[in-house]
């Protein structure tokens, strides 16, 4: 593989390497497939479609620009989207972060089950878990009648509002914030907090100042991933939102579907692009200081003495704002940790439970709790070639394209962290740019682009959008743990004699295991759940398992959805129990094998 | 640690042999046309519906002809099919196109003519209310009706819109289609019925007393549903207790023993069309599947299966009297229907280049997001 070949040149700091060894550092060739895949099957389709957002009656207009611009309604939803997105964004990255470092803290054994309870939203249909989010929080929901056996008449409205929005939002994207920030913290070394508390420094101080900045980049980048995602959100927003609570990605949609409008939508999804661009922008320069992470920190400006005296006093407060805060916070660490985990998985399970009941109702609707109780929707599942067939192409389209994409994705972020500095925000924005673009604006530029070389309706024309929806999982969660792994256990092992192979054999792939193992299960998870390109690439042959439980349940809603659900969980759990039982069978008889060696 | 290698090492590999199968699998899409008859792709629309369709027309027709009838179940999107057309690879070769959203097809060059020499004698002429059209034909006709929850009214019953926003009198929370789908759930008709605009005068719509009357029943409006069967379970659900809904879809319900209820009393009447995609591949068994569906014995057997009024009303002579009188287009119920006038809805607004439903759409969007 060239790509390997390319690490033979692989020294220190790219800055010398130059002048060091007289060879030109080529570790930008591991960017490569990663660009190649991006342009190819991003950027071409995009960019006829965003030519279309500047066509009018008579060839280039601003037209579309102008009247989104100047639409109260463009306005509206995006100051709500972004709204929405802020806020679930920082529920989410504080309660995975509670997560995720109680996670590091408990046994082994107990960690395999509590990220099963983390994953456990991935395996139904968002349709079903929405509307099981609703016989939870509805007026007459499991909340509400909780809230009355304590004696609560008038609980809050939960649902059918912006706070049942959120409430369904943070549920979905909890499990995208955690996995990275976790991924991250397992690597991290504990000695240097311990060292810390040895000094003097109290528990929560020394997680302050120690641990949190080796966490700070993949907190940084699990924001990015549940803000980005928010944007694109449709479903969810519209099952549980109010009349009116109207995002943009709902905006974009009914541009598209109803007004028929793809400039109109084009021109809406080029807009929103921008202002998220902006947006990073603005922030990563205000935020990446203050978290040590990314480029310098800004010099400090010159200004009178006064200022200076005030701005000491400013830093000196905060200091001691800091200090007692962490203080509180150090004392009822347990607490939150605990708390953290009871609302998480409360968040997380709830409708999951209230789906597995369904799956058991004898009803044709979904009642709360079920009149009466069968096997006769699973029976039917079972008996039913279609959904079998839909369960099995969706497993192996969703594992052939996170597959793709965690190889392309692993090399092309290890070509953006160690490779040419220049090359790192261009990367870096092309990377998170499948994202960004709602799926529905990117697929329709990819049907376009694939209709009529006959690829729509096949495998390989769902695998194609997949990898590229999964890639930025790939790309930003293995660039986390990479820009948290010292370079210099690299140039270790070159400088004892490892080649290329062996460097990414024994440094690398232990080192990163957790972040490709995480960034393959979300680039799988990002095709095993959607909707909207399977809606454009599907075809009678070929109908993937969330269209089929889309379609299923949005003409008829039956408890058929829910069994999905419980079969992928049974499955799953089959799966985890066999490879246990499998490890411990190897183990026995290992010990069988050396005793009988040994007598 | 070789442990860990080899997990990775193995995914790879197995990542590879998954690609390989992927890859190999991509033709599997031709196996369709392996029936000698050939086939024809329709789009299924599942539930209800899709079951009467395939008991009323697509097994009989395939008994009759054996050309295979192969239910695509993609999402039927107006854009999307559109899209697919202009491709030159339409993902479907029959399609039953909303009144509203047909005219969008004939913009867009994107229907074959119907071959009516294939058509039994006569049946034609018995295409009513609506008439067949050259590229177009009317599939079947079914109502919006203010539908509520007799758990939560017990014997109380609707008569009108009126009532249906008349929290007052019939207590509880409100559903209705957003506005957003233009003509799509009739949502602007039921407003302006609501505030008593004669059905006479219904068009043009006055979009101000629309919005007004819309500005009364919001405090009550939980939410706009987005599927049609999206009421029924809020109606089952208990989280509202009057919506409005598919007459379909109640009946379907009640069958099931939901306890649901609704009136025909200025029921909108809405319809589907038949119609063939330009460049379809099987375009010349689309033809004779609609010929076939359209006759009065088939006509007939899908009224019996799903409470969609026939297109062909030669079938209500098929029909026992008391099928007929679950059917929007029965002469009791329609004689208190409004009919839903697609022409106006895709006719350009004055003083626009665009049509009144995308003004309305726009004016819906507008008022929605305050």
């Amino acid at each position: 593989m060239s790509v390997d070949s390319s690490q033979e040149r692989f020294t220190g700091d790219p800055a010398s390497a130059v002048s060091a060894r007289h060879r030109p550092d080529r570790r930008w060739l591991t960017l490569v497939p990663l660009l190649a895949v991006l342009i190819l099957l991003f950027v071409v389709p995009l960019c006829s479609l965003l030519a279309d957002s500047f066509r009018g009656g008579q060839g280039f207009t601003l037209e579309n620009y102008h009247e989104q611009v100047t639409s109260p309604v463009f306005w509206r939803a995006m100051r709500r989207t972004l709204v929405i997105a802020a806020l679930s964004t920082g529920i989410c990255v504080v309660l995975g972060y509670c997560m995720a470092y109680a996670l590091t803290r408990v046994p082994r054994r107990l960690r395999g089950a509590l990220m099963v309870v983390v994953l456990v939203p991935y395996f139904t249909s968002i349709l079903i878990r929405s509307y099981a989010w609703i016989a939870i929080l509805a007026p007459n929901g499991l909340v509400a009648r909780t809230l009355a056996l304590v004696g609560v008449d008038n609980p809050p409205d939960l649902v059918f509002n912006q706070t049942g929005m959120l409430i369904g939002t943070v549920q979905i994207l909890l499990p995208l914030a955690l996995l990275p920030i976790y991924s991250v913290m397992s690597g991290i070394d504990r000695a240097a907090v311990r060292a810390a508390q040895s000094m003097g420094a109290s528990p929560a101080v020394a997680h302050w100042h120690v641990y949190r900045p080796a966490t700070s980049s993949a907190v940084l980048a699990s924001a990015a991933l549940v803000f980005i995602s928010t944007l694109g959100f449709y479903v969810t927003p519209a099952l549980l939102g109010g009349p009116g609570d109207t995002l943009i990605a709902q905006s974009i949609l009914v541009q598209f579907s109803n007004l028929v409008d793809p400039a109109g939508a084009a021109a809406q999804a080029v807009l929103l692009l921008l202002i998220v661009l902006l947006l990073f922008v603005v922030l990563f320069r205000y935020l990446a200081p203050s978290l040590s992470i990314g480029g310098t920190t800004a010099p400090a400006r010159r200004g009178s003495a006064e200022r200076h005296v005030r701005h000491e006093r400013l830093l000196d407060l905060r200091a001691r704002v800091l200090d007692t805060v962490l203080d509180v916070v150090g004392r009822l660490r347990l607490p939150i940790l605990v708390g953290g985990w009871v609302v998480g998985a409360a968040l997380l399970v709830t409708p999951l439970v209230v789906v597995a009941i369904w799956s058991f109702s004898d009803a044709t609707y979904l009642i709360f709790p079920p009149e009466a109780y069968s096997t006769r929707w699973f029976a039917d599942y079972f008996a039913d070639d279609a959904w079998i067939d839909s369960t099995l192409l969706s497993l192996g389209i969703a594992s052939a394209s996170a597959a793709i994409g965690v190889v392309i994705g692993g090399l092309g972020a290890f070509g953006l962290v160690r490779g040419p500095r220049r090359s790192r925000v261009p990367v870096a924005v092309l990377v998170a740019m499948p994202m960004i673009v709602p799926p529905m604006i990117y697929s329709l530029g990819f049907f376009v682009l694939v209709a009529p070389h006959g690829l729509v309706g096949t495998r390989l024309g769902l695998v194609l959008p997949y990898v590229v929806l999964g890639l930025p999982f790939a790309v930003s969660i293995t660039a986390a743990a990479l820009r948290n792994l010292d370079v210099r256990l690299e140039n270790a092992a070159r400088s004892l004699g490892a080649g290329p192979l062996s460097v990414l054999r024994h440094v690398l792939l232990p080192a990163l295991r957790p972040a490709l193992v995480s960034g393959f299960v979300f680039a799988f998870l990002a095709a095993f759940d959607d909707v909207v390109v399977a809606t454009f690439m599907s075809g009678p042959t070929a109908v993937t398992l969330p269209l089929r439980m889309f379609q299923d349940i949005k003409l008829e809603v039956s408890p058929r959805t829910a069994v999905v659900a419980v079969v992928l969980l049974g499955a799953g759990v089959i799966a985890v129990v066999l490879r246990f039982v499998t490890a411990w069978l190897v183990r026995a008889v290992r010990v069988a094998l050396s005793r009988m060696g040994a007598s | 640690m070789r442990i860990s290698r080899k997990t990775v090492l193995g995914a790879v590999v197995t990542a590879g042999a998954l690609l390989t199968t992927a890859a190999c699998g991509g033709g599997g899409d031709e196996a369709a046309g392996a029936s000698s008859a050939g086939t024809v792709v329709v789009p299924d629309p599942g539930g209800d519906l899709g079951k009467a369709m395939k008991q009323a027309f697509f097994d009989p027709f395939e008994k009759q002809t054996g050309i295979d009838v192969v239910l695509s179940p993609g999402e039927f999107d107006a854009a999307v099919v559109l899209t697919g057309v202009k491709a030159g690879a339409p993902a479907f070769d029959l399609v039953n196109i909303n009144g509203a959203v047909l005219q969008r097809f004939r913009d867009g060059a994107a229907l074959e003519p119907v071959d009516y020499t294939l058509w039994k004698a006569g049946d034609r002429d018995k295409i009513s209310p609506v008439k067949a059209a050259d590229d177009a034909v009317p599939a079947y006709y079914i109502s919006v009706v203010p539908a509520w929850s007799t758990a939560k009214l017990g014997g109380q019953a609707l008569t009108s819109w009126a009532d249906f926003w008349n929290v007052g009198k019939f207590p509880g929370k409100r559903t209705l289609a957003p506005g957003s789908w233009g003509a799509g759930g009739a949502t602007f008709e039921i407003a302006a019925l609501a505030d008593g605009v004669d059905p006479k005068n219904l068009y043009p719509i006055d979009y101000d007393r629309v919005f007004a009357s819309l500005d009364k029943l919001k405090p009550n409006l939980v939410k706009y549903w987005e599927t049609g069967a999206e009421p029924i379970q809020l109606l089952t659900g208990g989280q509202v207790t009057v919506a409005s809904a598919w007459n379909g879809r109640v009946a379907g319900a009640q069958d099931k023993g939901v306890p649901v209820a609704s009136t025909w009393n200025q029921s909108i009447l809405q319809y589907d069309n038949w119609a063939i995609l330009k460049g379809a591949k099987n375009a010349g068994n689309a033809q004779k599947l609609l010929a076939f569906m359209m006759e009065a014995q088939p006509q007939a057997e899908f009224a019996k299966a799903i409470t969609y009024s026939p297109a062909n009303s030669a079938a209500f002579d098929l029909l026992p009297e008391e099928r007929a009188a679950l059917l929007p287009t029965s002469p009791k119920n329609v004689a208190s229907a409004v009919t839903q006038d697609y022409a106006w809805w895709t006719s350009p607004a004055p003083g626009t280049t665009k049509t009144n439903e995308e003004v309305a759409i726009e004016r819906w969007q507008t008022w929605a997001s305050k």
